[in-house]
């Protein structure tokens, strides 16, 4: 079979595929090429000094703080004067301590079917621990006394230790134990508190 | 379109020639630079705590310094200062209640660490819960640095006296060594 005669000055050939295929590229270059302008742009040193800036910053003040916290650091009192601390702080916390007002406050939390024998305050750690004695007419009655101090904000830890008939037979006693916190109360004696000695004198 | 080729191919070979020589190593400059910025801000965080932290506790100690100072310099007195005028100052509080007095008794020890002397005083009272009240309330009001460390209180089965066994503290300042006081 023969080809047919082809006349034309110029061979014809399909140049749209690869001239798409040109632009293409070409646009996708151009688009890489901006996208990349504005890195460099953005990677200029005049650009980033900001962040060099602050970094420096940064590290100037780290180097400041650790400084400073070697400096405080120094030697602190030793144990002897702390422990003096302690008991400075702990007589002036006794010796402002209210017994009025915890007497005001067991008036107020006792009932009536229960009577208050004995109170014994202790210190403990620095804080106040208190054994009560009460003589209950019933012993629902005494144990409604440990949840009436137990609901009391200013009473916790509150356990009943023994119970036992009265001897008269009429009544039961009951021995009671509690913390003692109230808010006005002064709390555990901590030897770097300040102003510890305001309230004595 | 053939003449687009060879610029094309320029630029990006200068694309690539800016990739490698500044832009790859100035992104991974800047990221480890945000990195280490990132550190130091943490860095600087724990050190500003610490160091708040210690500041607290140099105020502390220098409160607690000048509270003993102050102490020391003006509510702790000699024995000759404290003891007697304590005393008669905790039995006047009684006789104002009109409470009876039963047998007292002392005993002295000494707080080391402190350079006090504590005079302990048992205290058995008898009268009415408004009178043990209110020499408590004296007590609380006194100027003397006398503590009250115990209070047993006995009320009574039906009406009449309470009893109250009541445990005092008084300090002073312990003698100078060698004063045979």
């Amino acid at each position: 079979m023969r080809r047919p005669a082809n006349l034309a000055s110029r061979p014809f050939g399909n140049e749209r595929l690869a001239a798409l295929l040109l632009v293409t590229g070409l646009l996708a270059l151009v688009a890489i090429t901006a996208q990349q302008a504005l890195l460099v742009r953005r990677l200029l040193p005049q650009r980033s000094a900001a962040r060099h800036t602050e970094a420096a910053a940064l590290e100037a003040e780290v180097a400041k703080l650790r400084s400073d916290g070697a400096t405080l650091r120094g030697p602190g009192p030793d144990k002897a004067t702390l422990a003096r601390f302690m008991s400075l702080k702990e007589i002036v916390d006794r010796r402002s301590f209210a017994w009025t007002a915890l007497l005001g406050r067991l008036e107020k939390t006792v009932p009536p079917s229960v009577r208050l024998v004995r109170v014994s305050p202790g210190w403990e750690n620095g804080r106040l621990r208190l054994g009560l004695r009460v003589l209950a007419q019933t012993s629902d009655a005494g144990f409604a006394l440990v949840q009436a101090l137990e609901d009391q904000p200013d009473f916790d830890e509150v356990y009943p230790i023994s119970k036992q008939v009265d001897p008269a037979g009429d009544a039961y006693l009951f021995e009671l134990t509690m913390l003692y916190l109230p808010s006005a109360a002064p709390a555990e004696p901590q030897p770097a508190t300040p102003d510890s000695a305001e309230d004595v004198g | 379109m053939s003449r687009l080729v060879r610029p094309a191919l320029l630029l990006l070979a200068a694309n690539v020639a800016i990739f490698l020589a500044f832009t790859l190593p100035q992104t991974l400059q800047e990221r480890s630079l945000a990195s280490r910025v990132a550190t130091l801000q943490s860095e600087a965080l724990r050190e500003r705590g610490q160091v708040e932290a210690l500041r607290r506790r140099a105020r502390a100690i220098q409160a607690n310094q000048s509270d003993a100072a102050r102490f020391f310099g003006e509510i702790a007195k000699s024995r000759q200062a404290t003891l007697l005028p304590a005393l008669a100052e905790v039995h006047q509080a009684a006789a104002a209640e009109g409470l009876h007095l039963g047998q007292e008794q002392y005993s002295r020890s000494d707080i080391k660490e402190t350079g006090l002397v504590r005079l302990r005083i048992t205290l058995p009272l008898r009268g009415s819960y408004g009178q043990l009240v209110g020499f408590l309330r004296r007590l609380e009001g006194s100027k003397s640095l006398v503590v009250v460390d115990t209070l047993g209180l006995t009320s009574p089965e039906s009406g009449g006296e309470a009893s109250l066994a009541i445990g005092l503290s008084a300090y002073f300042l312990a003698p100078p060594e060698g004063s045979g006081v």
